[in-house]
């Protein structure tokens, strides 16, 4: 007994020590949702992985949680959106969480924008115009083409920060790779049915998806980004879905409704509401499944 | 005497951990020294000193050398150039700014107020510039001058951090608004209220507890933020310390601890010390407490919210010669609520009491209500009453306050 309680001490120590190195997951914490799915289908079991933000969370808002501060603190990978998505709190928890690991250009800290092509770029900057992100749209996960840049970045780091894991990482990124080409041309098939139409989204959060379904976005609920719909705005919004007989109107699931509503019933679109993230519902758990729930709600509003 | 004490301070920290930041700023290049700081093995030194050779002024190149590989140039994603790139003259490395603003119309239902009461009237109540950026691979710098009122620049912070955290320690210097309590370390454009508390003004002036130092924080590695926060400083604050010794310094000790009660509210409770001589070269002390509930639903993060705080300020300023009467002790507390109607409304309210230190000492309280319009997180329109009850017996007055705040360019998010 009196041994028994010996060893239990033994290993309680070991595990406050870290434990065998070779036993030792890599902890990444990820600001969203969608990298960290990608995270976990590319890192496996050599990962344990926290998103911050929920799923059905606006992403542009999380707060800079000092409990945030306490995952970070023991991170050994840190990955962002980038392009301004986080600026508002990522840049408070780095400074709070005391793990110098994680520092920006340490390679702790993976911006996954650096390995995309930004699209709406603003040279000059200017809040006047709502809240525009200057480098570039930062919604860029919902082009599944940049999941696959993503997948192999979070490969490339996984490797250099875990080397002894470089084959499985490199198995899983084949994996997903494989399994994303084949679910791109299915939802390909099922988005040719809305290609070249025009639509209204919420957010300018779609450039990306509506860029690789050849759809455009006609206008957006918020008059300027980040900016609350306005009534006159709404209005013109009604009267354009109107007389361009627009048919759908797209929207994420943390908005209010209301407006949308509105629209939709004064102008006869259809509304879809669908998550813009991994976990945006509870049976989006993983990548494919996002791009599953929205391309099968659109093809289903589309063909309805 | 001061200065030169914090100065060796900082400069002894520099010099002594400037591998790590290098470290640091060497992306992707492993340290070669231990982490843990001790010896190196037999091959990490046989090739430290390869390394050292090869990082020794470089001879003449020989003729014939191949020359160095040409950079890959970084990504871009056809925008055009920053302007300003490549000229005599460049934009590249100035640092982020940011301005703040609030303009204040203010009426009172006193006929003759204090100079540090509320005035009817309108007028700029600060204007606020910060600037703040990497200085080099070691050292960040943030600056933020003020102008109170509108006349004369005030340095309202200016510190230097240094980019390694040698231990996990966080280390700064220079003028710094000490994370004494909640309310201390605000900036006034992001106050809850137009005004501070009554309680924080009594213990530590209207600028409150803002002092040349060196501070040093540690998370402590726990499942739950526990930060702790000491700091030594010139204790300049005439309020609570301002000895006329020059070598009398003062000390300043802080823990926060702060827990997630549900996966949308915190808890957060904090307890802070500061210890220094005052003018009478007698020790004079401040402690405080305070406790803070957010509640933020992420299912609803931008439209609905909840702030509760509660706050209590204590100190003692002893005198060399003490009139009968004459108390050594302020104390006080603020206890407020915020609530988010809307996206874009908030309503508040504020109840407070101090009893300061004062011939003749009774306690004032405070009632204060606030209605917020902030159409983005870059402007708010605030609309304020109060309700005061001095101590001493005078008559009770009543003060409105529509304060118009807004941010200019690329300012650091608030601390939770």
């Amino acid at each position: 007994m009196r041994l028994h309680f010996h060893f239990r001490l033994l290993a309680a120590a070991a595990a406050l020590l870290g434990a065998s190195p070779a036993l030792a997951k890599l902890y990444v914490v990820t600001t969203t949702q969608d990298p960290a799915a990608i995270t976990r289908a590319i890192g496996g079991d050599r990962v344990d992985v926290k998103p911050l933000a929920k799923g059905f969370q606006d992403p542009h808002f999380l707060d800079a949680k000092p409990t945030f501060m306490v995952d970070l603190h023991r991170a050994d990978l840190f990955e962002v959106i980038g392009l301004d998505l986080e600026i508002g709190y990522a840049p408070s928890l780095i400074a709070g969480a005391h793990n110098e690991k994680i520092a920006v250009g340490a390679p702790g800290y993976l911006d996954l924008s650096q390995g995309i092509t930004p699209l709406e770029v603003v040279p000059l900057a200017d809040r006047g115009q709502g809240d525009i992100h200057p480098n570039g749209n930062p919604h860029y996960w919902l082009d599944p083409e940049n999941g696959r840049l993503m997948a192999r970045a979070i490969a490339a780091r996984l490797t250099q920060l875990d080397p002894a894991g470089k084959q499985a990482y490199a198995d899983n990124l084949a994996a997903f790779e494989k399994t994303l080409t084949a679910k791109e041309a299915e939802w390909s098939v099922k988005m040719s049915a809305l290609a070249g139409q025009s639509i209204i989204t919420y957010h300018r959060s779609w450039t990306y998806f509506l860029k690789r379904y050849q759809l455009q976005a006609a206008d957006f609920v918020e008059p300027k980004p980040g900016i609350p719909p306005v009534p006159a705005h709404t209005l013109d919004l009604i009267k354009m879905v109107q007389g361009k007989h627009l048919k759908l109107i797209l929207m994420e699931v943390f908005y209010d409704k209301r407006v949308p509503e509105l629209i939709a019933a004064k102008s006869g679109a259809k509304l879809v509401t669908v998550p813009n993230s991994v976990g945006g519902t509870d049976a989006v758990k993983t990548y494919f499944d996002l791009f599953d729930t929205i391309v099968g709600a659109m093809s289903s509003a589309a063909g309805s | 005497m001061k200065i030169p004490w914090l100065s060796l301070a900082l400069a002894a920290a520099w010099f002594a951990f400037p591998s790590q930041a290098l470290a640091q700023a060497d992306a992707g290049v492993p340290a070669a020294a231990p982490a843990d700081g001790g010896t190196l093995s037999p091959e990490d030194e046989a090739l430290m000193k390869e390394i050292e050779a090869a990082s020794a002024p470089a001879a003449k190149p020989a003729s014939g050398a191949a020359p160095a590989a040409a950079t890959e140039p970084p990504k871009t994603d056809g925008a055009a150039a920053p302007k300003g790139a490549g000229g005599p003259f460049s934009n590249l490395y100035n640092p982020a700014m940011s301005l703040n603003g609030l303009f204040l119309g203010s009426f009172t239902t006193q006929d003759a107020p204090a100079d540090d009461q509320a005035h009817t009237g309108v007028a700029i109540q600060e204007v606020e510039l910060q600037v703040l950026a990497n200085v080099d691979p070691f050292l960040s710098a943030n600056v933020i001058l003020s102008v109170p009122g509108g006349k004369g620049v005030e340095v309202e912070e200016g510190y230097l951090s240094l980019t390694a955290q040698p231990l996990g320690i966080a280390f700064r210097g220079g003028k710094l608004k000490l994370p004494f309590g909640r309310e201390n370390p605000q900036h006034t454009h992001a106050l809850p209220f137009v005004d501070r508390s009554l309680v924080g003004q009594a213990v530590f002036g209207d600028e409150g507890l803002s002092e040349v130092g060196v501070e040093g924080s540690y998370l402590l590695p726990l499942p739950w933020y526990l930060l702790l926060t000491a700091s030594v400083m010139n204790g300049d604050n005439e309020v609570a310390f301002h000895s006329p010794e020059d070598r009398d310094l003062a000390a300043f000790a802080a823990l926060k601890s702060v827990v997630d009660v549900t996966d949308d509210a915190t808890l957060e409770l904090g307890a802070s010390y500061s210890v220094g001589r005052n003018a009478d070269r007698l020790t004079s002390q401040a402690a405080g407490g305070h406790l803070v509930v957010k509640w933020k639903p992420a299912a609803a993060s931008t439209t609905h919210s909840a702030v509760l705080t509660l706050e209590g300020l204590y100190s003692r300023v002893p005198k060399a010669v003490t009139a009968l009467g004459n108390e050594t002790d302020t104390y006080g507390a603020y206890a407020y609520a915020q609530w988010q109607l809307e996206r874009q409304w908030y309503i508040g309210a504020r109840v407070e009491f101090v009893r300061p230190a004062a011939v003749v000492p009774d306690m004032s309280r405070r009632e204060s209500a606030i209605l917020v319009f902030a159409p983005t997180e870059f402007s708010a329109v605030r609309l304020q009453g109060s309700a005061t009850q001095p101590g001493g017996g005078a008559a009770p007055f009543y003060e409105a306050f529509l304060q118009v705040n807004f941010t200019l360019g690329a300012h650091p998010a608030h601390s939770y």
